[in-house]
């Protein structure tokens, strides 16, 4: 939901691009630049969180969250040389990480494929909260095997895939956003388009099944 | 994990160069597998596609903006306290000051020591005015008065004595009247002597030259 704001932002702002309306908010103190600001980015970040956590309460949470801190910490911690949406969804990404290591949804896998062992996330240790998670998944029509398929998909490769998908980063950003080499971050991507695909395959299977049963 | 693993994806990401590109598109003619697994792998990503972009409740982004809101008033009362032009105010009013006082202070040290040396300095040169007015002054040499500083400026008498260059000059204290002044002039007159040999005769009028020295 866009904000009711946008319809009062002027073309002015519209027309002015992030390093400005960031200029603006810090220097003058300009809501309506900020409005602008939100208006623009909010879906991609909040998307990335929500596909993430797989919970819309949790993701609000770590939505407000990020906005929060980047409010208060806009003045001291923002440098103009970099991209202001970049530096946002840096934070949005590590209170994200956060909570998911503070949850402890998944065992660490990632050491293992990292190390050439094959092994992916039908190893993962089964999780409660993830099941709720899927569950609340499964009723959003909109949503569902797609969403469900990403969420089963271990934290590291799911980072990977939803970086790139929602905020388009290059693969040297994520490496470096997630700390890890170009290498890892290409190989994390290319195990998650294998899980996926092993996933939709056993979907295809199971609804084959199923249908041959009815016939 | 082998870099030629993560070839597909770089390939399928649009991360190659463009001979890389090529040499990725002959490979996969020559191997079959490759083909298979690069396709595959396209089909998954374009899965990916369908991810959906969800937008944050509008109650998260109100409360977002409200502490925008906030913190942009700060911003704007931080300003209205202390503008920039009052920095530029203060900093011109400052140079001011420093200028003032520190020509105050050259300017009143430097009639000190004036005072000191020459409380006053005065000089009839010899300077022909026009051809008419050939009254040539030049003081005596060796009618020095000498360095009066030490002396009071009551008991002070202040004496004309001609320099090098036959200007009488004469320096002193002048409290109230001017007929100290009147009677220097008068004594400086006396020194005033006849040339002998004017320089300037090439014109018709007559004239006097009077001069300082005893030639």
């Amino acid at each position: 939901m866009k904000l009711e704001q946008s319809n009062h932002i002027s073309t002015k702002y519209k027309q002015l691009d992030d390093k400005d309306l960031v200029r603006f908010y810090r220097q003058n103190g300009d809501e309506q630049a900020f409005s602008e600001l939100m208006n623009r980015h909010q879906t991609k970040i909040y998307s990335y969180i929500y596909s993430m956590v797989g919970s819309g309460e949790i993701a609000d949470d770590i939505f407000q969250e990020t906005f929060t801190k980047v409010i208060t910490k806009m003045d001291d911690t923002y440098n103009e040389q970099g991209k202001w949406i970049a530096w946002v969804m840096r934070i949005a990404h590590n209170a994200t990480i956060d909570y998911l290591r503070k949850q402890k949804r998944f065992v660490d896998v990632s050491s293992n494929y990292d190390k050439e062992s094959n092994t992916d996330f039908y190893d993962r240790l089964p999780d409660e909260d993830l099941i709720s998670a899927q569950e609340q998944l499964e009723k959003d029509e909109a949503k569902s095997s797609l969403m469900k398929h990403i969420s089963e998909l271990p934290e590291e490769q799911r980072q990977v895939v939803m970086l790139r998908h929602y905020y388009e980063m290059p693969f040297k950003e994520i490496a470096e956003l997630t700390d890890v080499s170009i290498n890892t971050a290409l190989g994390r991507m290319r195990y998650a388009l294998i899980n996926l695909r092993k996933l939709f395959d056993k979907e295809k299977e199971q609804e084959e099944n199923n249908y041959a049963q009815r016939g | 994990m082998r870099n030629e693993d993560n070839d597909c994806i770089r390939y399928l990401m649009k991360e190659m160069d463009p001979s890389e590109e090529l040499l990725m598109e002959r490979a996969m003619m020559e191997d079959e597998d490759l083909l298979i697994e690069v396709e595959s792998m396209r089909q998954t990503l374009q899965k990916l596609d369908r991810l959906p972009k969800v937008d944050p409740p509008k109650e998260v982004t109100d409360s977002i903006m409200e502490k925008a809101s906030k913190h942009a008033a700060e911003t704007r009362k931080a300003n209205r306290s202390f503008k920039p032009v009052y920095k530029y105010a203060v900093a011109a009013t400052l140079a001011l000051t420093i200028t003032a006082g520190g020509t105050w202070f050259f300017m009143s040290s430097d009639i000190d020591s004036k005072q000191a040396q020459h409380p006053v300095a005065t000089s009839i040169q010899n300077k022909p005015v026009n051809k008419a007015q050939n009254l040539k002054m030049t003081g005596t040499n060796g009618n020095s008065v000498g360095n009066a500083s030490a002396k009071s400026s009551s008991d002070y008498k202040v004496e004309p004595w001609v320099d090098r260059n036959d200007i009488i000059r004469f320096g002193g204290h002048f409290m109230k009247s001017s007929s100290q002044f009147d009677a220097i002039l008068k004594s400086s007159t006396k020194k005033l002597q006849l040339v002998n040999q004017p320089d300037i005769n090439s014109h018709q009028v007559k004239s006097i030259q009077l001069t300082g020295t005893r030639q």
